[in-house]
């Protein structure tokens, strides 16, 4: 299956032609999309019927040569990926985009692609590094102050978490002669006590953290997502922080990661949510609240069982779709209302158009985790796959956070006028609403999801509407109050700070779980 | 532990001090390089790595040749850090176009005032 493979280079190969396609640039990008889509497509199709698939890239099998493997997770965002990228696509039609623009995406997507199909620790530095840079270049790519200093303070503290990361990997060199993961792994189960495994870890864990949205070591998050243009703010949220997560679920089914994905998990959704809950700029708090849904994710990775880590990567699939829903939806109000200010956009909401009202109300129904829409099945799968009464009630409480936090839209949830909104961008948003219902439908049916029981579900969506009142209600007792939280930990050197103090904490966790 | 590793983990802390108290951003990026540069340092000076011979050619034993893993290694990061750094540089370039500043602090401050405004 030389698939695998084929899908970095094609999208590497269309994008040099991007820079020299001139006019018919954008007919080059929707036909990598069509041929990239076929590709996933029988991709997914070999894995669902056969399971995961090895390839080793120049014949070179084990721990000498690159191995890539595409199993459940791969698919998963494999797929996540094709959609969001036809979404940008659709959305930034209307825009007259230069080469550039296409040609960065498409390495970006190659980054992507390659990454969910890494099984050594050198591959995945190589790629979540050329992933991050084209990132950087996007948020960049108007040029205005905030995004070029928001993109600037990404840079150095990715740059820090893989340095972080490529002295774990040099860690692990050292002990098992390999980077790969399968080698680190037969490694790790031989002598589990071995002191260098907890050292490893922690900073493989820290470096890779830094990119997947873990609220402690992502500080540039909040600023990078929320100034960057809508549809690379989808991107980013959507996909790009989704890898790191990816890596982050490979880290843990090596190393005994489970009670520090607990803690981190439990801190990020936390944190989040709070902070989206006392945010005033509607991209800011989505930006927040990609924080705060990574933490559930952390959460069902922490569980450490297979069937809870697939559950986990459902949902990181769930918030991509409707993450970017939101930011396209906050993209074309913000351009209607002429500010993305929260209470500007209330007194103004005669004027957001039927487009962003849909995707809000779609977007915010499924992160709220009302059924029947993507958030309730992938948070129920969540639920359904075990884990501690403490796990259930950690999900509880981030879930009445998330609906407290949204609460405060709810005057923008409304099906306006029309009005003038581009037709490629219109299509995004139906997409992406089509995508989040049809998921959501669909979830029960998919492989691995027997868990999901139809009489428990009645007892889920109950217990989610009672959650999402419980927030509502936290939110109206709390809206008068206007409590600012210290802004000092996003600067670039508290940012610094704190990536080096979660490291430290995440090495005593380790040390504590042995 | 070779003289290497040592030096290396030095270097890491070092810069990792620099990039915090440094407020200048073109001395953040040097930090930035010396971080990279550390990385690559413990990467080819790992004790698994020892060796002076050229892994390459006729009748070079295993147990004197450099391995050559981690040269491959330090090439590829070689070539991302630098990419990453050129990029770094041009961030600083046109905020500097901006702000007439490269102290980390006020370009924060101006930033907010003007998100704020």
């Amino acid at each position: 299956m030389m698939l695998v493979a084929a899908l970095p280079v094609l999208h590497l190969l269309s994008a040099a032609l991007c820079t020299v396609a001139g006019r018919a640039v954008r007919w080059v990008a929707a036909g990598t999309w069509l041929a990239g889509a076929s590709v996933v497509a029988a991709i997914d199709v070999a894995v669902i019927q056969s399971g995961a698939i090895r390839v080793s890239v120049g014949g070179w099998a084990g721990r000498w040569g690159i191995e890539l493997v595409a199993d459940e997770a791969s698919v998963a965002l494999l797929s996540l990926l094709v959609l969001l990228h036809g979404c940008v696509l659709l959305h930034e039609s209307a825009a007259r985009r230069r080469g550039s623009f296409y040609a960065l995406l498409q390495v970006g997507v190659a980054a992507a692609s390659a990454v969910t199909v890494s099984n050594d620790l050198f591959n995945l530095f190589v790629l979540l590094d050329l992933l991050t840079l084209v990132s950087y270049l996007l948020v960049g790519y108007e040029r205005r102050p905030q995004q070029l200093w928001a993109s600037l303070k990404y840079l150095l503290l990715a740059s820090l978490g893989m340095g972080l990361f490529l002295v774990g990997g040099a860690v692990v060199y050292e002990h098992t002669g390999s980077m790969n993961l399968g080698v680190l792994r037969e490694a790790v189960a031989a002598a589990p006590d071995a002191p260098w495994i907890g050292l490893a870890g922690a900073l493989l864990l820290a470096g890779a953290g830094v990119k997947a949205g873990i609220f402690v070591l992502s500080l540039w998050l909040p600023a990078a997502h929320a100034v960057a243009p809508p549809a690379i703010s989808a991107l980013l949220s959507g996909v790009v922080v989704k890898m790191g997560s990816l890596c982050v679920l490979r880290l843990a089914s090596v190393f005994p990661l489970a009670t520090a994905l607990t803690v981190l998990g439990l801190v990020t959704g936390i944190l989040g949510a709070l902070y989206a809950l006392f945010e005033k700029d509607l991209k800011r708090m989505l930006a927040f609240h990609t924080l705060s849904q990574i933490g559930y994710a952390l959460l069902a990775f922490g569980v450490g069982s297979p069937a809870a880590a697939l559950a986990g990567v459902a949902y990181l699939v769930a918030h991509g779709v409707f993450k970017a829903l939101l930011f396209i939806g906050a993209g074309i109000a913000a351009d209607a209302a002429g500010s993305s200010r929260i209470d500007v956009l209330r007194v103004r909401r005669e004027r957001i158009p039927l487009a962003a009202g849909v995707a809000l109300l779609v977007g915010t129904v499924s992160i709220v985790g009302l059924p029947p829409i993507a958030g309730f099945w992938a948070k129920g799968l969540i639920t359904a796959t075990g884990g501690s009464t403490f796990l259930h009630a950690a999900l509880a409480l981030l879930a009445v956070g998330t609906a407290a936090s949204f609460a405060k839209l709810l005057p923008l949830l409304r099906l306006g006028p029309p009005g003038r909104v581009a037709a490629g961008r219109r299509a995004a948003v139906g997409v992406l609403s089509l995508g989040a219902v049809l998921f959501g439908l669909t979830l029960p049916f998919w492989p691995g999801s027997e868990s999901l029981r139809v009489g428990k579900l009645l007892a889920d969506a109950a217990r989610s509407f009672g959650l999402a009142a419980a927030g509502g209600l936290s939110f109206f007792l709390l809206r008068r109050r206007s409590i600012r939280l210290p802004r000092g930990a996003f600067f670039l050197e508290e940012a610094v700070l704190s990536v080096l103090l979660a490291f430290l904490v995440i090495v005593a966790l380790l040390g504590a779980s042995r | 532990m070779t003289p290497g590793v040592v030096v290396a983990i030095l270097l890491f802390g070092l810069a990792t001090v620099a990039l915090v108290l440094r407020r200048d951003l073109v001395f953040k990026l040097l930090a930035l390089g010396m971080i990279n540069g550390s990385t690559v340092l413990l990467l080819v000076s790992l004790p698994r790595a020892h060796g002076t011979t050229a892994p390459i050619g006729v009748g070079v034993l295993p147990t004197t040749a450099a391995d050559p893993f981690p040269q491959a290694y330090v090439l590829a990061a070689i070539v991302i850090n630098f990419a990453l750094l050129a990029l770094a540089l041009v961030f600083v370039m046109l905020l500097v176009e901006r702000y007439h500043t490269t102290d980390a602090r006020r370009i924060e401050r101006l930033v907010r005032e003007e998100e704020e405004r």
